[in-house]
This record gives structure tokens, C-alpha cells and sequence, in this order.
């Protein structure tokens, strides 16, 4: 495919996305969900972290002035729910932009570059795959003491980036072959300028579902650190750690873990519900 | 002596001495106690370090002698006998220690004093690195004339000789250890397994799950009154508290805060009972700087930004929130229950306005984008160490970082597991922590944790101010009670004015237990210490306490 | 069938050799990120208050660190293989004793998981195939949906609040009852231990049967559409007998694949799941040797789970080749 082949199909693809059922719904809840995040400041009727009143509101079940009820701190939960999902959001996001950067760069190297860089880079993606997630990732953060959120994004992202190094490795692979891609470096051209015009606009859609999916999975794995107490510190509210305070108290306050779990589970699946659309938006073929 | 606080293993009440001769033997199956707790790190009495691993060994492991139950420490007498039978003064630097001809090995060997001294030489090896050692340092030499007879030789003369002699070392087999290298009897397959002299002799250790222990019925101290101890891993507080309610634990030695405790006293088989002599909890200045002694901290050496940062804490609000009526607000470097302790000394006040008075005097004016005071660009933020057990403190320390955050201060909390925090402590790696120390009888210990001796030893902030220093020596020379009691409230409204620290709470730790376990007391030192004297009433056994003991 | 033999022999040669490649690919990658860590490698260790300093120069001397990189490296990689994975600062034991006491309850675990996993996937699965865009289908993929989407340690959480806690169906943690359980009859200690291990295992199962049952679904609809299958249709077979007898086994092949494939997610979820239920196993083992700053601990549990992925998918694609009717006939 050319490159204004390639600039046609992403127009068709955009067109196909915003018809197919799946990928408007997706769209919107996530969309939703930004938003939520984005206003969490305008929207949240106090602070996340002021203690209201020790005496009197701690664990104060849901109200009117407290929809979500209190936490043991007098805190109220609905406003560290919304500041939460900030947080997780953009960690997740954030997390995903690194990883899905790498992916490409790493996989479009490995396929693009030649028998040797290709069987030593796909070792590393192989170890990487093999070394199962929260493992990996203890490892790096015990060893790298400081957790702030700039770590977490880094070193998320950078344990997420192998199933989409195979991915671009495939399409680099299958270009690589093509015709105008010989006479390209017939010509000279730049091997970065052959990939960023032929084979990215290629691997965009799937880079984006891979990109949805990721999100979702980021943001379980980050809420999973931080129940650990290895993600996000207190008292920065995470869905995760918000979770783990409430574990102490499930019985006596079970509103306490089962909000933000319920926000993660419905955030979870406005991503998945978004990539199988732009899934379908790929794959105009149905189900 | 005092010493560190447990905060797992709290322990308080008095004994009942009469078990001692365990008067009613048990007749068939006794009973089983199951312990909840962390779990331990190794069996091997020189080379824990920490409380689970103690209670536990205690309980195989004996002592040459134990404290009565007025925890004296000083002098000669008003020991209990434990391996040794009597004891007598030769000179004033030697003590001669006659061991009890009936003690024997859980294998059957005699206890010899040739274990004695070679205890010793393990316990002061460095190899081996026992947490014991430095408080072995007065002795200069165990010996033994005779296989029932072994002499201590102190290098100075001071009243504590046969408590430091008796009470840090339980007494490890030469037999089956001498041929072990040094180096690696830490980690020896022998502290998984251990053979003692004690009341209960080692069945299993489950890693993960629960040691069990089975009482030597031929303990010569008297047959003991459970036929096994369990002590079970619980992961955390909440899986204890847990297991204690649901019936499956007997007993939780450290309740923590006052949910569990009102869970504990809801609950019609369980009840509650004092477990430890009353420790306060304090956040400490680091006067010098983290992890460099010779330079002065470059917030905390200012007293008044000391000052400052104790009256930004509502202290009587964390209480209130997180410890409820079983604690007392500080005001000072004592419990409550102190002798000395009066009302009419008090801590600094909670009182933001002068607390930012103070700070904007010393310079700390600006403001960063968050609301953190600023001084010369550099932001008034530091680091409050606190242990991951301890539940009270986590809890106090999140409520003290927003009311710090209020006035500008922006603290930042640091959860370690127990040994990583007691090991940063005494090495000065820190900027605050959040301590306690077990309150002494004796109110000597104050002098110890705050005065210009004790640093390098218990005083971690490096505080020292020749004027407390004058005062608290005064206080400890004086002869008269009255007179000690006035040099002691001027030695403490000195520390106070100087806030090294912020007296946070003084509390009298509780523990659940069991109602069937009759005899339940638990000495305040020392958990294990009353254990084999609990019997379980006859009328009320669980399925558990049948069980034949292997 | 020498050659057919022969063949076969370099496969599994060949894969083989890719699994121990990639595993020596995993010591690496440990050991370049211990020494990218700030500070010196065994400055955290000796951090450790059990770690007396000659305790320390004798592991500086074991790992070589004041030799060239290269040595160092050599001697880690001998060290791996040998089985000296290090010292347990907190258990005052060699690392792989430390695991040998948890390795056995993760592995009934993750086998209970994987069992409940596949049987649960694999069964909505062929129930949405048989049945594309019904009712049926739909219900059960927004289910699978939802159950792929729940942090599986908040789902222990919601399962020990409502049938431990609350109903006391089930033990809230543990493997077995410490106390009773030496004095029950062999058949009592078997349902002790299954009650001890539903929960825990349910909840692992839960999760992965979402994403299993979407799999399936796929990859049998996938199934039906090839030749054979329309052949077994055009030859008068029912709906149902098409499905069972061609379809699904032609589909349970890639399920073997998955197998391998998703053990690092199960693993990652091991980890969740023995905290909140307090399985002493190596997933526990790991969060607290993180607390108690237990490097050697931690990373010995990523070079072991490791292993376990590249075994398991080596074993899952040999045993796919031997399985796939396809690459048999085509010998």
C-alpha cells in the first residue's frame, strides 16, 4: 500500500468507527469517563484529603452531604473517587503512550533491521512476556525505592510494551518485501522515513485497539500496586489503595471497597467495549 | 531495664504465684492455646530480632533465671529460678550461678554448664550478630569450674549485674551446636528446628501457616498446664482479629486499636485482658542530619521550627480518632503511669496561629504552588518513618500529615516493616520517626532515651541539653522521693520547651483472649513467660483442647 | 517414519533450545536491572539488620562485585544454575529453601485455577457458539465481559465479605485448619483443604474464564466455518453433533496454546489472591519480602514464575504439535 492508499484507509476506517454500534458506545463511555476524571477539581464536592470532622464523620455510611459515605480519615470517598480516577486515568494513560512508543519503535527495529537485531530483540520480548506482570514489576519497584507517579508511569509503561512490539515487528516484516519499499532505499531514502510513511499508517488502527485494550489492563495492574501498597502512596487516593483501606473494614463499611472496585470494573469495560469497537471498525466483517 | 516497646507482643499483669508449683497437675489431655501472630522469623534465641521469634523461643528456651513478677532489676535477689537453682555473689564483680541437676535437653542430655559458656561465646560472636550483644557488654567472662556450676566476671560494678547475667541469653545446647561453624549458625537448619530446655518442646514448623509446640511433660519446673501451643501466622492485624472473633485463635497479644477492642469485648467467648506495661509513642526529631551525625539536620537542629511543627498537631483529636478512651494525650517522655508523672507538666499546646508565628519568624514565609511553605526556595517537607505493624500509628500519622499540611508543612509517611525500622532508628537514617519506648518502673530510662549519654545508644535524635542532662542526674542521685519528684518535673518542662519530639499518646496495651484458659495473665515483658501456667477449665473444652499432643 | 521420527526429534530439540535461550534471556535481563538500580547491588542488602558486615564481604566476595562486569555476570549465570539463587535476609535461609516451602501451595493453586478456569471458559464458550447472537450468547458475553474486567484482587475481596464473613460458607484463610487438621481422618483433610482452597481459587477462576470463554467463542465460531465442518453439515449432522464432535475439537487445540499463554496473567493474579486470602504461598512470599527489603527473595520469585511461563508454553506447543491432526497427516 502507498502512502495515499494508507491515508485512504485511515479515512475509511474513521468513517467505519463512528457507524459501527459497538465503537459509538465505546467512544462515549470512555469519553464520559475522561471527563469525569478531567473535572474531578469542579466536580468533587470536597477535597480529597481534608480530614471534615474526626469526631463525628468517620465512617459515616452514604448520605445526601456524602454519597458515598466516609472513610476511617472523615474523608469524603465520592470526592477521592472522582480525584482517583484522575490519577489512575492518567497514570494508565500516560503509561500506555511510553509502552505503545517503545512497542512500535522496538518492534519496527526488530522487523525492519535485519536477521541479528531481530533474534536479540525478540529474546528481550520473549524474556519480557515470560517474567508474568506483578512479578516483574516488584522486582523493579523494590529495587527502585522512590514511587512516585512518574516512576509508576515509567516503569508500567515499560513492562507493557512487548505484545505491541510484535505487532509492529509483523508489519515491518511483511513491508519490508514490498515493491516500493525496495525502490524507496533504491533511492536512498532514510529507513526511518520509509517506516514513518509506509508501514505506521498501516499498524495505526491496530495500534489503537492494542492501545484501548492497554489502558484497561494498565489500569487494573496499577490498582493491583497500589492495593499492594507498592503503587501509589497515600495519601494520593487511588482506586487501589482505596481498596486496600477498605479491606480493613469490609464488614463494617463495605462502601469503602466496593466503590472504587465498581469504578474500576465499569472503566475496565468502557475500554474493552471501545476496542472491540475499533475492532469491528478494522474488520468491517462481523462477529 | 527498659527496653523496647513490642508492639506485637505486648504484655502486662501479674503473675499469680502459686502456678509456679503448677499446684492442680493436668490429667490427660489439656488443652490447646493457639497464639496469633506474625510469623516468626527463626527459632534460634541469639539470632531473632524480632518479637514473634522471641515469644516463640521463649516458650522452648530457657533462661539461666527470670524476673519475679515485680520485674525488679536491680540487686541480687527477687529472681525467679529458672535453669539455675541459686545464685551468690563472690565478689562485687562475680557472680557464681549453681544450675538445677533435674533441667534436661528436650532430647534427654543434661543441661551443663558447658552450655552456659558456650552460650555465651555465641551470643557475643559476631558472626552470629545477636541484637543481644551490646547488651552483654559488662560481662567480661563466663567460666565453669564444674558441670552444675558457672561464674560471670563483670568488668564494673553495678547493680544490674545478675539481670544482665540471666536475662538476655536463653541457654542453646553445646552438644548439637559446637560442631556448626559460626558463620552459619544463624541460618542453621537448627532454628527451624530447635531443641531447648523449656517448658514446651518443638513438634512442627508449617512455614507460611503455624508452629506448633508440645509440652515436655518432664519439665522439672513442674508439668505444665496446656498440652500444646499453636502459634498461628496471621498476615496482618485484620486476619488476626479475624481468627481470634471466629473462634479459631485464642489468643491476639496486641488488640491495637479500639475497634478491635470493642469487637474483642462484644464477643461473649472472648474478653480482654492488659498485656503490657503502658509505652508512649512519640514522633522524634532527628536533631543531625539523616544518616550524617556530625552535621545538624537542616530543619529539626532550629528548635523553634520544632516548636512550631509540635503545636501544629492536634493531638487530643488523633487520640480521639484513633485510639478512643484507652489512651492518654502526651506530655512528655512518659506514660501516664509513671510515679513521677503529674499533671501539672505539660507538653507545647495545639495552637496553629503561634505555630505559624513561629515559622514565618524563622523565615518560612513563601509559598510553593501546593501550599507548602518555602524558605530560601527549599520546601519545609521531611520524611516520618512509621513501622507497617502498627496499626495505631499508621492511622495517627495520616491524620497528622493533613493537620501538618494545613499549616504548610508537607510530611511524607514511610511505612517499613519492623526490622528495617528499628534498624533506622538507632543509626540516625531518618528525619522524623515514629517511636515508643515501653515504660520503665524506674524513670531512669528517661535519661537514657533523651540524655546526651544515651546517644549512640536510645537516644536516635541526638537531643542533648547539658541544663536537662543537670536536671535528670539530680533527679536520679536524689535520695528523697519529694525531691527526685521536683528535679523530674523540671527535667521534663525542659525536654518540653525543647521538643525534640511530639508526645504523642501514652496507652496501655490490650490483648483477646479465650475465657476457658484460666491462670490467663500475661507478664509484661515477656509473653511467653506465664504461658505454660495457663490451664484450660475442665467444663468448657473445644474439640481443639482434646486433641492427644503427639 | 525415520524421517517422520527424525523430524519429530528436531522440533523438540529445537524448542527446547528456544525455551533455555529465553530463560537465559530472563537471568540477563534480572541481572542488568539489579545493577541499573541506583546504589550498589548489595547496599540495600547490607541495609538488612540481619546482615552482619562479614556476613556482607562474604557475599560481595560470592557475587564477585569487585570484579569486571562480565565476571560478575558469569558468575551470577553460574550461580542461577547451580542453584545458589542467594540468601533470605528475613528467613536467615537460602533463597530456593524459602521457596521450597511455598512453591507446593502456589502450584495446588494455580492447578486449581487453571482447572476451574478452563472448565468454566471452555463451557460458556461452546454454549455462545452453539448459539451465535441469541439471547443465550449475549447474556453470557456481557458476563464474561464483566468478569474479564474485575480486578481480581477486589473480587476475592467482594467473594471472602459475602461466603466467608458473611455466610461462613468458607474458611476466610489458610490452607488447612492449623489446629484440627493433623486429627482428621484422610477424607476429612481432603475437604478441609478444598474448603480452604475454593475461594481463592474460584476467584482466580472467575477472571480467567472471561477472557477464556471470549476465546473459545472466537475460535470455535472460527472452527465452523471451515470446510470440513460445512462438509460434516452438507453429510445431514445436527447442529449439536456438528459442534461437539468437529468443531470443538478442532478449537480446543488453540485452548492448549492458551494454556501457556495466559499462565503469566494467572500468575500475576496468584500474587493478589494470596494476600487478600493469606495463602502462604510464593505470591505472599514476595509482598512481604518487599516490605522486609528481601531482594534476593523477590527476585528469585521472578526468575522461578519466569521459568514456569517458558516450561509451560514449551510443553503446551509440543503438546499442540503431537495433538493437531493437520501437522500429523501432513508428515
Amino acid at each position: 500500500m502507498t502512502a495515499g492508499a494508507a491515508t485512504a484507509a485511515l479515512v475509511a476506517f474513521a468513517a467505519r468507527l463512528w457507524t459501527a454500534p459497538r465503537a459509538r458506545l465505546g467512544l462515549l463511555l470512555v469519553a464520559l469517563l475522561v471527563l469525569a476524571a478531567a473535572a474531578a477539581p469542579w466536580l468533587a464536592p470536597y477535597d480529597p484529603s481534608a480530614q471534615l470532622d474526626l469526631a463525628t464523620l468517620q465512617l459515616a455510611p452514604p448520605s445526601t452531604a456524602h454519597p458515598l459515605g466516609t472513610d476511617l480519615f472523615s474523608r469524603d470517598v465520592l470526592s477521592r473517587l472522582l480525584h482517583g480516577a484522575r490519577i489512575s486515568l492518567s497514570i494508565a494513560v500516560l503509561a500506555v503512550l511510553v509502552a505503545v512508543t517503545v512497542g512500535t519503535a522496538v518492534g519496527l527495529a526488530a522487523g525492519y533491521g535485519g536477521p541479528v537485531l531481530d533474534a536479540v530483540l525478540m529474546r528481550v520480548v520473549d524474556s519480557g512476556l515470560a517474567i508474568p506482570r506483578v512479578f516483574l514489576l516488584l522486582m523493579v519497584l523494590a529495587l527502585w525505592e522512590r514511587s512516585t507517579s512518574l516512576t509508576l508511569i515509567l516503569v508500567l509503561g515499560l513492562t507493557s510494551w512487548f505484545p505491541t512490539s510484535r505487532l509492529a515487528r509483523a508489519e515491518a516484516l511483511s513491508v519490508r518485501r514490498r515493491d516500493y519499499v525496495v525502490a524507496a532505499r533504491a533511492l536512498g531514502l532514510p529507513s526511518w522515513r520509509i517506516l514513518l510513511r509506509h508501514v505506521l499508517p498501516n499498524i495505526a488502527p491496530a495500534l489503537l485497539v492494542s492501545a484501548a485494550l492497554g489502558v484497561g489492563q494498565i489500569v487494573l495492574v496499577e490498582a493491583g500496586l497500589s492495593f499492594l501498597g507498592v503503587g501509589v502512596q497515600p495519601p494520593t487516593a487511588s482506586w487501589g489503595n482505596m481498596i486496600a483501606d477498605g479491606q480493613t473494614h469490609l464488614l463494617a463499611a463495605p462502601w469503602l471497597a466496593a466503590a472504587p472496585g465498581l469504578a474500576l470494573v465499569l472503566t475496565v469495560i468502557a475500554f474493552s467495549v471501545l476496542a472491540d469497537g475499533l475492532q469491528d471498525a478494522l474488520n468491517p466483517r462481523s462477529s | 531495664m527498659r527496653s523496647l516497646s513490642r508492639l506485637i507482643l505486648a504484655v502486662s499483669v501479674v503473675a499469680i504465684s502459686g502456678c509456679r508449683d503448677a499446684a492442680t497437675p493436668c490429667i490427660g489431655t489439656c488443652g490447646t492455646a493457639v497464639v496469633v501472630g506474625p510469623e516468626p522469623d527463626i527459632l534460634f534465641p541469639a539470632a531473632t530480632r524480632q518479637d514473634a521469634g522471641t515469644a516463640v523461643s521463649d516458650l522452648v528456651f530457657l533462661k539461666l533465671a527470670d524476673m519475679s513478677p515485680s520485674l525488679n532489676t536491680a540487686g541480687d535477689t527477687g529472681f525467679a529460678p529458672g535453669l539455675a537453682t541459686s545464685w551468690t555473689r563472690e565478689s562485687p564483680t562475680s557472680v557464681r550461678f549453681h544450675l538445677d541437676r533435674r533441667a534436661r535437653w528436650h532430647d534427654g542430655r543434661p543441661v551443663t554448664a558447658s552450655d552456659v559458656t558456650f552460650t555465651f561465646d555465641v551470643y557475643r560472636d559476631t558472626l552470629v550478630n545477636s541484637g543481644a550483644r551490646p547488651l552483654l557488654r559488662e560481662i567480661s567472662d563466663v567460666t565453669a569450674p564444674d558441670s552444675l556450676t558457672a561464674v560471670f566476671r563483670f568488668g564494673t560494678v553495678y547493680s544490674e549485674q545478675v539481670f544482665d547475667a540471666v536475662n538476655h541469653m536463653r541457654i542453646l545446647p553445646r552438644h548439637l551446636l559446637d560442631t556448626i561453624p559460626r558463620k552459619d549458625l544463624a541460618t542453621h537448619a537448627f532454628g527451624r528446628q530447635p531443641v531447648g530446655s523449656g517448658p514446651f518442646r518443638f513438634v512442627r514448623w508449617v512455614p507460611g501457616q503455624y508452629v506448633e509446640l508440645a509440652a515436655d511433660t518432664g519439665f522439672f519446673l513442674g508439668r505444665p498446664g496446656l498440652a500444646r501451643v499453636i502459634w498461628q501466622v496471621g498476615a496482618d492485624p485484620a486476619a488476626m482479629i479475624t481468627q481470634l472473633v471466629a473462634g479459631e485463635a485464642d489468643l491476639m497479644p496486641t488488640l491495637g486499636v479500639p475497634e478491635n477492642v470493642a469487637r474483642v469485648r462484644q464477643a461473649p467467648h472472648l474478653r480482654v485482658i492488659e498485656s503490657a506495661p503502658p509505652f508512649y509513642n512519640y514522633i522524634g526529631f532527628n536533631l543531625r542530619e539523616a544518616g550524617n551525625r556530625s552535621r545538624p539536620h537542616p530543619l529539626f537542629a532550629d528548635r523553634d521550627v520544632r516548636r512550631a511543627i509540635s503545636m501544629a498537631v492536634d493531638r487530643a483529636a488523633v487520640v480521639a480518632a484513633v485510639l478512643g478512651p484507652e489512651a492518654r494525650v502526651g506530655s512528655g517522655p512518659l506514660a501516664h503511669t509513671l510515679w513521677i508523672y503529674s499533671d501539672s507538666v505539660r507538653a507545647l499546646p495545639f495552637d496553629t496561629a503561634e505555630a505559624r508565628r513561629l515559622l514565618n519568624a524563622r523565615g518560612w514565609t513563601a509559598r510553593d504552588g501546593d501550599g507548602v511553605l518555602l524558605r530560601g526556595g527549599r520546601r519545609l517537607e521531611f520524611e516520618l518513618l512509621v513501622p507497617v505493624v502498627s496499626q495505631p500509628r499508621r492511622r495517627a500519622a495520616v491524620i497528622v500529615q493533613e493537620q501538618l499540611r494545613r499549616v504548610g508543612i508537607a510530611m511524607r509517611i514511610s511505612e517499613l516493616d519492623f526490622n528495617l525500622f528499628v534498624s533506622r532508628g538507632p543509626e540516625g537514617r531518618f528525619d522524623a520517626i515514629f517511636g515508643a519506648w515501653s515504660q520503665d518502673p524506674s524513670p531512669r530510662s528517661i535519661e537514657q532515651s533523651w540524655g546526651t549519654a544515651g546517644i549512640g545508644g536510645s537516644n536516635w535524635g541526638g537531643y542533648s541539653s547539658p541544663a536537662f542532662d543537670r536536671l535528670a542526674r539530680a533527679a536520679i542521685n536524689a535520695s528523697d522521693l519529694a525531691v527526685a519528684r521536683r528535679y523530674w518535673r523540671e527535667a521534663v518542662a525542659q525536654i518540653n520547651a525543647d521538643a525534640p519530639a511530639i508526645w504523642m499518646y501514652s496507652i496501655r496495651p490490650l490483648a483477646g483472649v479465650h475465657r476457658r484458659f484460666q491462670n490467663a495473665a500475661i507478664r509484661p515483658d515477656l509473653l511467653a513467660a506465664l504461658l505454660w501456667t495457663w490451664r484450660v477449665d475442665p467444663d468448657s473444652l473445644l474439640p481443639r483442647d482434646r486433641v492427644i499432643a503427639p | 517414519m525415520g524421517a517422520g521420527l527424525v523430524t519429530v526429534l528436531g522440533f523438540l530439540v529445537r524448542r527446547l533450545a528456544q525455551a533455555a535461550l529465553v530463560s537465559f534471556a530472563v537471568v540477563t535481563v534480572t541481572f542488568v536491572l539489579l545493577h541499573l538500580a541506583p546504589g550498589e547491588p548489595l547496599a540495600t542488602f547490607a541495609e538488612s539488620p540481619y546482615a552482619s558486615p562479614e556476613v556482607v564481604a562474604q557475599m560481595r566476595r560470592n557475587f564477585g562485585l569487585d570484579q569486571p562486569l562480565l565476571v560478575q555476570y558469569g558468575r551470577y549465570l553460574a550461580n542461577i544454575t547451580r542453584g545458589d539463587w542467594g540468601m533470605s535476609f528475613a528467613q536467615h535461609r537460602p533463597v530456593l529453601a524459602a521457596f521450597r516451602d511455598t512453591v507446593g501451595n502456589t502450584a495446588v493453586l494455580a492447578l486449581a485455577a487453571l482447572l476451574l478456569d478452563f472448565g468454566l471458559g471452555i463451557a460458556a464458550g461452546v454454549m455462545q457458539a452453539s448459539r451465535p447472537r441469541s439471547v443465550t450468547d449475549r447474556i453470557l458475553s456481557g458476563i464474561s465481559l464483566v468478569f474479564y474486567s474485575v480486578p481480581v484482587f477486589w473480587l476475592g475481596l467482594m467473594l471472602l465479605l459475602l461466603l466467608g464473613e458473611a455466610l461462613h460458607w468458607f474458611p476466610v484463610g489458610g490452607v488447612v485448619d492449623p489446629v484440627l487438621y493433623p486429627s482428621l481422618s484422610p477424607a476429612a483433610q481432603l475437604v478441609d483443604r478444598l474448603r480452604h482452597l475454593a475461594l481463592p481459587a474460584l476467584t482466580l477462576a472467575l477472571v480467567g474464564a472471561g477472557a477464556t470463554a471470549r476465546y473459545q467463542r472466537a475460535a470455535l465460531l472460527d472452527a465452523m466455518r471451515q470446510e470440513f465442518v460445512r462438509t460434516a453439515k452438507a453429510r445431514g449432522l445436527s447442529e449439536r453433533a456438528v459442534v461437539w464432535r468437529h468443531g470443538l475439537r478442532n478449537a480446543l487445540l488453540p485452548t492448549i496454546t492458551l494454556v501457556g499463554l495466559s499462565l503469566p496473567a494467572l500468575l500475576s493474579g496468584v500474587v493478589l489472591v494470596e494476600t487478600v486470602f493469606s495463602w502462604p504461598g510464593m505470591g505472599r512470599l514476595t509482598v512481604s519480602a518487599i516490605t522486609q527489603r528481601d531482594y534476593p527473595v523477590v527476585m528469585g520469585a521472578a526468575l522461578l514464575a519466569a521459568f514456569s511461563v517458558v516450561l509451560a508454553n514449551a510443553a503446551a506447543d509440543i503438546a499442540y504439535r503431537f495433538a493437531d491432526p493437520r501437522t500429523r497427516e501432513a508428515r
